[in-house]
């Protein structure tokens, strides 16, 4: 089950600084060195005062900033909306990371929202992203979930 | 009935139970209200929060290493 919380926050390449530092004035650390490891390693690890994990992955690519733009609000209740990655960018995603646990939600991604995916995003952003990774069965595990 | 018979009907009956099991599933995801799962999930997350701090690392980290590799 996840219990953690994960985050982009586009900051662009070198402008990373006064995000980590306002963050880490707002939220312990998870680490020691927080704001070290995320300079160098563009992930923000922090906690919530109630234990909640915080990962906040600081974007600069074109796929990250269309990832943010794309988020929609999605209302959790009465003045709680929340935006989240479209669909679509999810998919990418999970299929990116390719654990077991992540293609399974990616193919519950695809059941609830079949009819209305872009198909061709999904392919052009996640092509790029199986290649740098050498992992082309990535591409060969989208095809099956569009047969889903 | 002897032992290899039992696994071979046992076989049998997962196989046949198998795509009705991913059906049901198909429907159910499909089916589900967010806000309904939430709330049923509540008291797990809040039982996982109290008993498992948070991990040290995140897949994110990950992520970002593979991102890193890409032209910007």
């Amino acid at each position: 089950m996840t219990r953690d919380v994960d985050l982009t926050l586009f900051t662009g390449f070198a402008g990373e600084a006064p995000y980590i530092d306002a963050l880490l004035s707002a939220y312990p650390g998870r680490i020691e060195s927080a704001g070290e490891f995320a300079r160098r390693h563009r992930t923000l690890l922090l906690r919530t005062p109630g234990g909640v994990g915080i990962a906040i992955s600081l974007g600069a690519l074109s796929f990250e900033e269309s990832v943010v733009g794309r988020a929609t609000a999605f209302s959790f209740g009465p003045g709680l909306d929340i935006r989240t990655c479209s669909a679509e960018d999810l998919i990418v995603l999970k299929l990116f990371a390719s654990r077991p646990l992540d293609i399974r939600d990616a193919e519950g991604v695809v059941l609830r929202h079949k009819q209305r995916l872009d198909w061709s995003y999904i392919e052009t952003q996640l092509r790029p992203l199986a290649a740098v990774k050498g992992e082309p069965e990535i591409m060969t595990t989208l095809a099956r979930l569009q047969r889903l | 009935m002897d032992e290899r018979e039992t696994i071979r009907r046992w076989v049998e009956a997962w196989k046949e139970a198998g795509p009705e099991l991913e059906r049901i599933r198909s429907r159910e995801v499909q089916e589900a209200d967010n806000l309904k799962v939430l709330a049923a999930l509540e008291g797990a997350f809040n039982h996982a929060l109290r008993t498992m701090p948070p991990r040290p690392s995140s897949g994110l980290v990950e992520m970002q290493e593979w991102l890193a590799k890409l032209p910007r």
